[in-house]
């Protein structure tokens, strides 16, 4: 990357024709000139002298006495000389003020002023006091040995012809005068104030192109950019040296670029740290001015061993540049042979200010790309390895339920011959019966929960197999009641069963709809409470078959509604009294074979109190009446 | 009413009450663990149904073709079945086959039901009395078919 070669040069004003052009300063005065008559030099600085900016118009109103004088080489060399010299004395005066010229006569001089910068000086006057006449006479005497040609007669007579004034008449020439230079004054402050801006405008937009915006991982054209951008910072500022600091664990941080400065030894760019934890305490408004060697130590503290006290004499000015408001960044900015109080004047420090929130936020936007691929990135890997992990446990529980079946198979059959066996011989003995039936009865539930998970494995992938036959509702739901009979009875509920129609048939794979409504029933109860009712109505309506289950107990939220069917969802009761265990799939599970069999279902959850009246509820309030309504199209 | 059975199982042991259930009920049962056994038996004996588990293995030395997929060599059998021919003796194409199987993937059960044709095809794990009560279904409309076919 190429650095600008177009060198914009910083907001120092230091004569007056920075700010107003020459032409412009010739019309002013040419017009006051007119209008008072009056004599009016401008001495505008130029480096350590004074070049005059007007000379031909002036000496139309110069008086006899002067015009005469000046007309001789030396005579005008003294005077320029003279003129000069005062202007000298006003860097420290700052005062409109009257004196005596070298000649005697009375002369005004005021001051230019630019933000405290006295640029250039306006001299008028030419003026005879009376009491001062001896003076001039003597020093014409002298002069005539100076000054080859020169006539102390003439000197005389035009002194005579000045038309003297009085020392009210002085003041009074001092502010008419005053009005002018406030006006010229104010004009040059203005047009000042908005150079600086627009050099100060120019300077941010150079830094800025400095800064590329396609960022690799590893940053290294960011500070590449910086390196070139100190350095310009470094002539804008007029800074000895600038030096640029990332953090990179918000602690010590080895120095990333640099400004080049011949006076640095060739070990200080490398090797000098800067510990950002005395750095915390920032604040942003105040750059840090490190005065002692004791802030320069705790600050670079490897910077004693290295040789390089000297440099610590200098004013060094921390610039913190904060990334995501932490601070990650600091410019150092040093003045080697500093002006005192340099540093610190407002206007520098809002400007150096600005550069580091410029810095910032270019720092921020490459450091949001670069962080944005890398969170990318890490994203896209999480998302792979939760796909993969989500994969691996499926294939597991696919294959597991495989494995289980064998010995499910296994379980029941003996169960069954058993039942059947003890039927014939050991029907009296209950012990024997009893425990024939458990089995049986258990494995039913192991099957079930097998059911659901191979149904969940195979339903993705679009693998379910489904055996139509046409079949009659009524005897799958009593089968369902019958299976949670022994659960039922341990939590004392009743599960009450209605149906309106015995011959309620439908058209459809018969076990599956008997794992549906197999779920339904377990929430159903999972979720009961205590000594409550579990009511189940299936009727016909028009071409659908309509089953209801619903019963009191802990309530489905609002905002958990509708997620009560999504794959592996358990709810997130805040008050759950106790542990309700569950695989989540239940409802997916038999939302899923409803609507295969081109059914729909609903779900509807509200405080108790509502239709069927049931005389075992508690008050409102205390249970929700929760009710699965199933619709299915008879084929 | 008396039956050949043909029980074509590798987990004998867990199979047992299936096979006993059927002998109670005055069948006679030949059990065969993997598709060689079943074929040959297939080829020395005379069968009216066959209780057939898909996931099985080959067998050994076994001449049925070897593009059989991995551990569903019972598939072989059900087509050798209904090719009606085992080597020069010929055997009844539509006999019944009740699948007792845990194969569950939807493939592979359609190919099996709708091209090679079963009479019923039950998930494992299966209740007794629903096994029983499908096989007797079975070998009764296979009778029913037998006599009005002689009819006709």
């Amino acid at each position: 990357m190429e650095a600008n070669k177009h060198k914009i040069k910083p907001y120092r004003i230091s004569k007056l024709t920075d700010v107003i052009d020459e032409p412009i300063l010739r019309m002013i005065l040419k017009g006051f000139i007119q209008e008072h008559g009056v004599p009016l030099n401008i001495l505008d600085k130029r480096g350590d002298s004074y070049y005059r900016i007007n000379s031909v118009q002036a000496k139309q109103n110069y008086c006899n006495l002067c015009a005469y004088f000046r007309s001789f080489p030396e005579g005008e060399k003294l005077c320029q000389k003279c003129d000069a010299d005062k202007a000298n004395e006003l860097l420290e005066l700052r005062e409109p003020q009257w004196y005596f010229c070298h000649l005697g006569l009375v002369d005004f001089v005021f001051p230019i002023e630019i933000e405290g910068q006295v640029v250039a000086a306006f001299f008028s006057g030419q003026r005879r006091l009376k009491r001062h006449d001896d003076k001039v006479k003597a020093r014409a005497r002298e002069l005539v040995s100076q000054v080859k040609g020169l006539s102390f007669r003439k000197m005389k007579h035009f002194l005579r012809e000045m038309h003297p004034v009085t020392e009210e008449d002085i003041k009074r020439l001092i502010g008419d005068f005053s009005r002018l230079m406030n006006h010229i004054s104010k004009l040059a402050s203005e047009r000042y104030s908005a150079q600086k801006k627009l050099q100060e405008e120019l300077f941010f937009l150079e830094l800025l192109s400095y800064f590329v915006k396609s960022y690799s991982m590893d940053l290294s054209p960011l500070w590449n950019a910086m390196e070139i951008a100190s350095e310009r910072i470094k002539e804008f500022c007029g800074m000895s040296y600038v030096l640029f600091f990332v953090s990179k664990q918000g602690l010590h941080s080895e120095l990333s670029c640099k400004a080049s400065n011949g006076e640095l030894p060739r070990g200080f760019t490398s090797r000098l740290l800067l510990d950002f934890r005395s750095l915390d305490s920032f604040d942003d408004d105040k750059p840090i001015v490190l005065d002692s060697t004791a802030d320069r130590e705790s600050i670079f503290p490897t910077s004693r061993d290295m040789g390089v006290e000297k440099y610590l004499k200098d004013q060094i000015c921390l610039i913190p540049i904060h990334l995501r408001s932490n601070l990650n960044a600091c410019l150092v900015l040093g003045m080697t042979n500093y002006d005192q109080g340099n540093i610190l004047n407002p206007n520098r420090r809002s400007f150096l200010k600005k550069i580091a929130q410029l810095i910032g936020g270019q720092m921020q936007s490459a450091y949001s790309e670069v962080l944005e691929q890398e969170l990318k990135i890490e994203t896209d890997a999480n998302i792979e390895k939760l796909e993969k992990a989500n994969r691996a446990r499926e294939e597991f529980i696919a294959e597991m339920t495989h494995q289980l079946k064998g010995p499910a198979q296994s379980i029941r059959a003996e169960s069954e011959y058993l039942t059947m066996h003890c039927k014939k011989k050991y029907q009296h003995d209950k012990v024997i019966m009893d425990s024939a039936n458990k089995t049986i009865e258990e494995v039913d539930i192991l099957n079930h929960q097998m059911e659901n998970a191979s149904f969940i494995t195979t339903m993705d992938k679009q693998d379910v197999y489904y055996r139509l036959t046409q079949f009659l509702i009524t005897p799958i739901i009593k089968e369902c009641i019958k299976r949670f009979t022994s659960v039922a009875k341990r939590r004392l509920i009743d599960i009450v069963a209605e149906f309106e129609d015995s011959s309620l048939e439908l058209f459809g794979d018969k076990e599956k709809m008997s794992i549906a409504f197999n779920n339904l029933l377990d929430n159903a109860v999972k979720y009961s409470h205590r000594g409550k009712k579990i009511k189940i109505k299936a009727y016909q309506r028009g071409q659908s078959i309509i089953v209801e289950i619903g019963g009191f107990g802990l309530g489905i939220p609002d905002d958990d509604i509708d997620k009560i069917f999504e794959k592996y969802y358990r709810g997130r009761l805040k008050d759950r009294r106790r542990f309700i265990p569950g695989t989540g799939i239940g409802l997916t599970v038999a939302k899923e074979i409803i609507e295969a069999h081109d059914g729909a279902i609903a779900v509807e959850s509200r405080p108790a109190g509502g239709e069927w009246h049931d005389p075992d509820k508690l008050k409102a309030g205390e249970s929700f009446l929760t009710t699965f309504t199933v619709a299915l199209t008879i084929k | 009413m008396s039956a050949n059975i043909l029980f074509v199982e590798d987990e004998t042991d867990r199979v047992r009450r299936f096979v006993d259930v059927l002998t109670e009920r005055g069948y006679s049962v030949e059990i065969a663990e993997d598709a060689e056994k079943a074929i040959r038996l297939l080829y020395t004996s005379t069968f009216d149904l066959v209780v057939l588990d898909i996931m099985m293995a080959l067998g050994e030395g076994s001449n049925i073709s070897e593009t059989v997929a991995p551990k569903r060599a019972g598939i072989e059998v059900l087509r050798k079945i209904r090719e009606g021919k085992i080597r020069d003796k010929e055997i009844d194409a539509n006999m019944p086959v009740v699948v007792l199987s845990a194969v569950s993937d939807r493939r592979e059960r359609q190919m099996i039901t709708e091209e090679l044709g079963v009479t019923s095809y039950l998930d494992k794990p299966v209740a007794l009395q629903v096994f029983t009560d499908t096989v007797e279904d079975a070998l009764m409309e296979r009778k029913k078919e037998k006599a009005e076919s002689k009819e006709t």
